[in-house]
């Protein structure tokens, strides 16, 4: 059973189609990041998913439970921090947190400790005494982590969880949400940030204008662009044409710099390509001094699969 | 100078954009004065001869208090929506902004308060050029004391909005009834009367209603209630011109 | 946990919000003791007349009261209209209650408010009257008023349901305050908390005094004058006409809120 399954999923706003008939599955026990520019359906996805917006057509389960038929079922194994933090503005974090662990029936015996432990995790134990409005806008969100921590739902959502958090923030932010997953959560993250995704993510689906325009580990994704690696060589001496044409058969676009002793291959899968390349340079008698090979980026991924960058699309 | 005028009309314009405001506040007005108005007119009427006029003139001058509390909170969410600072860094004086602040004041006062006006005025069958004319100077003035006051409590808002909200509240509820908006000084109980005199509603109020003609016997002697009227007008301005320039440099936006 | 002890929890901390907020507490109980101390008594020397054996006072003071249970009930609309500007209402929704449990939470909180806001203006209320009416509150008359608590309190959840109409109703949180405003205005004046029925009657046009008459307000504070401050038996048609009143108001305003949830849920908006 998967921990989240949508079919046919749609969500319209008026005129607007948010969602369009989208497919989805996550995997139990797994982090699913969602990447997508401003308007490809993320934030519709989530809040259909934790039932605060019901969907068009289509139908979307959580852990096995419909989400239109049986939301208060659903909202018992779930759990949100929401892109914008929501707290009740004149109550401190702790209160916040206390109301939060007494809806999903955390044993209020262990409820305290939990809570304090979490708040120092979070880093938010300073800020014990200030009520949610005076919080600044990182530790708000710090808070909305917080509560689905102490929840310790079947499936987690976090909607840009580290969107205002500073640098040392994020990496907490992130462990922690890493802890939740090994702990039998199943989380899934919705971002535009590269580094946030490639930290977390065991896979990762890419949405854009509704639909999903793919879906698999980081690597694969990689992987799966052609000519996306990038594998540049440095040989001792400058090498033959044959040796060059020999290694075009190999796959890929290779090309000689001007000097003749430097290559530059574009290929798709450096790890296979290199191995082939190193034994017909032997062949053919070329000394290699060095080999440098660049990764594409998930900015690449995403521009290649969607037609646009990942950052500030509006 | 053009652009302060340009500053006071873009709060103005605001200003003309809540209509529905103003229509719901005259309409209020008019039930007030038709229904509350009448009834304890006709209860009191054996201590207070005349007593809706009394109260009309009360009701009017709560609007000129509330519209001076108004520009206050104006100001107050001027700062706390970050637009303040947008404000401060315009080629404009602190002195014009204060004027532009003051131009809103008044454009807010005479809005709310010239239809009533006229409609009290009427009501009690007493409506005069003259009479309209001397009400509205001795309002404006309350009105310029009024949001001198409420512009030099705004610094408390920059502590805490809900300070801020809290002594307003508080004030206006002191300051409205243990003055004589709502009934004379005369009666107001020995304990009370005391307190009655800090309040500039009092003066205000019973200004007013002596330019409009009321028994002067039920009134405080309307030369001192104009000389406190004036003096609360021109100390809180300058007060709050003085307070406001102090404070306004190192506001930060909430 | 069963839905109903989530919707207590929700309606607590609702609840508690309301005691949290510094200068609305500031307000009322500034406008209530104000208006009880200082406006009462000072009518009280304007109007010699008595009111079926009350002093001026003494007939204000209970209408007071029902002023204090009114404000704070109505103040759901203004926690429903910042749940609504805050978000606060997309992370009710996210907890495992159904959205009939949420609209019931915010109404009962609001006559949780008015009830427990006018119970201490009630006690201060019998202070003012023993110690400034020169009247003894009879035993019996707090025994009623005891009796009274459920029955102002489905008062208060009535009036907070009509706040909760105000807020569901206001496409920008500005308009709320208008609506606010105007319907405590018309509410208290065309009531008989500040006048007696048949001075109404007497002097403005029939309907007038039928709406005055029918006002829940009104019953109110005519069964508070009556029973909790005279000592007289509680009157079962007022009390009957007081729930047949409130009740619409609050299932009223229960449907509209619930029409807000139930937009949020479709169109991502109230």
């Amino acid at each position: 059973m998967f921990a989240v399954e949508t079919l046919n999923l749609s969500k319209r706003y008026g005129k607007t189609d948010a969602l369009r008939g989208l497919n989805f599955t996550v995997n139990e026990g797994e982090i699913m990041v969602i990447l997508g520019p401003n308007g490809s359906g993320k934030t519709t996805l989530l809040m259909i998913l934790c039932t605060i917006l019901k969907p068009s057509s289509g139908t979307a389960k959580v852990v096995g439970i419909d989400v239109v038929e049986e939301g208060t079922k659903v909202r018992e194994v779930m759990g949100i921090a929401f892109q914008e933090a929501r707290g009740f503005w004149r109550h401190k974090p702790s209160s916040i947190l206390k109301f939060h662990a007494s809806m999903f029936d955390i044993d209020p015996a262990k409820r305290q400790d939990l809570i304090e432990r979490t708040m120092k995790d979070l880093e938010l134990w300073e800020s014990r005494d200030k009520m949610f409005m005076h919080l600044s806008g990182g530790q708000a969100k710090r808070l909305e982590t917080a509560k689905v921590l102490i929840q310790q739902p079947k499936l987690a959502i976090f909607d840009e969880p580290t969107s205002q958090v500073d640098l040392r923030g994020k990496r907490k932010i992130w462990d922690k949400i890493r802890e939740l997953r090994d702990q039998g959560s199943t989380v899934i993250v919705a971002t535009n940030e590269v580094r946030e995704a490639e930290y977390l993510a065991d896979r990762v689906t890419i949405l854009h204008q509704g639909q999903r325009v793919v879906c698999d580990t980081i690597p694969k994704l990689k992987d799966a662009i052609a000519g996306g690696d990038i594998v540049e060589v440095d040989f001792e001496d400058p090498v033959s044409g044959k040796l060059v044409k020999d290694l075009n058969g190999l796959g890929g676009d290779v090309s000689l710099s001007s000097e003749g002793n430097q290559l530059r291959a574009k290929v798709s899968r450096a790890e296979d390509w290199v191995p082939k390349m190193t034994s017909a340079s032997y062949v053919a008698g070329a000394k290699i001094a060095s080999i440098r090979i660049t990764e594409p980026s998930l900015d690449d991924v995403f521009l290649h699969f969607t037609g646009k960058a990942l950052a500030g699309q509006p | 100078m053009n652009r302060v005028l340009t500053l006071a009309a873009y709060n103005v314009r605001i200003l003309l954009s809540e209509r529905t405001w103003f229509i719901l506040a005259w309409a209020l007005f008019g039930l007030q004065i038709a229904v509350y108005g009448s009834l304890m007119s006709k209860l009191v009427s054996t201590t207070v001869p005349n007593y809706l006029f009394f109260y009309g003139v009360g009701l009017m001058v709560i609007t000129v208090f509330d519209s001076g509390a108004d520009v206050g909170r104006h100001f107050v969410e001027h700062a706390h929506e970050g637009e303040l600072p947008y404000f401060l860094s315009l080629p404009v004086s602190r002195g014009g902004f204060l004027a532009a602040q003051a131009i809103y004041g008044v454009a807010n006062t005479m809005i709310k308060v010239l239809p009533p006006l006229i409609g009290v005025l009427w009501f009690v069958g007493d409506l005069t050029i003259q009479g309209a004319v001397f009400a509205l100077i001795s309002m404006f003035l309350l009105g310029l004391g009024i949001t001198g006051i409420m512009v030099s409590m705004s610094f408390i808002a920059f502590k805490s909005v809900d300070i801020y909200s809290a002594f307003l509240a508080g004030l206006s509820a002191l300051i409205v009834r243990f003055s004589t908006v709502f009934y004379p000084l005369i009666f107001m109980p020995s304990f009370y009367s005391p307190i009655s005199v800090f309040s500039p509603l009092t003066y205000g109020a019973d200004l007013t209603r002596w330019v409009l003609g009321f028994d002067p016997n039920f009134l405080l002697n309307p030369i001192l209630a104009a000389a406190v009227v004036t003096g609360v007008a021109v100390g809180t301005l300058s007060l709050s011109a003085r307070i406001v320039d102090k404070v306004i440099e190192g506001v930060k936006a909430a | 946990m069963s839905q109903f002890s989530r919707l207590v929890r929700i309606a607590r901390t609702d609840f508690s919000y309301f005691f949290r907020t510094k200068w609305l507490m500031a307000v009322l109980i500034s406008l209530s003791l104000s208006d009880m101390l200082v406006v009462g008594l000072v009518y009280g020397r304007l109007i010699p007349t008595k009111f079926a054996g009350l002093s001026y006072f003494q007939f204000l003071v209970p209408g007071i009261v029902v002023v204090g249970l009114f404000s704070a009930a109505t103040d759901t609309g203004r926690r429903i209209w910042l749940a609504l500007r805050e978000g606060v209402v997309q992370y009710y929704l996210t907890l495992p209650v159904r959205t009939g449990g949420l609209v019931g939470a915010y109404i009962i909180s609001g006559g949780l408010g008015g009830i427990v806001y006018s119970g201490a203006l009630l006690a201060i209320a019998y202070f003012a009257l023993s110690f400034l009416g020169t009247s003894t509150i009879p035993i019996q008359g707090i025994v009623y008023a005891l009796a009274l608590i459920p029955f102002l309190f489905v008062l208060a959840t009535g009036i907070a349901g009509l706040a909760a109409f105000f807020a569901s109703v206001s496409r920008r949180g500005e308009i709320y305050w208008v609506y606010a405003q105007a319907l405590q205005v018309s509410m208290v004046t065309i009531s008989t908390v500040f006048y007696p029925a048949q001075t109404i009657a007497q002097y403005l046009p029939a309907p007038v005094a039928t709406i005055a008459e029918y006002n829940p307000l009104s019953l109110a504070a005519g069964v508070l004058r009556n029973s909790a401050f005279a000592g007289n038996p509680l009157d079962t048609s007022v009390l009957t006409n007081l729930l047949a009143t409130s009740l619409p108001l609050a299932i009223l305003g229960a449907l509209a809120y619930w029409t807000i949830l139930r937009n949020i849920r479709l169109k991502g908006k109230p």
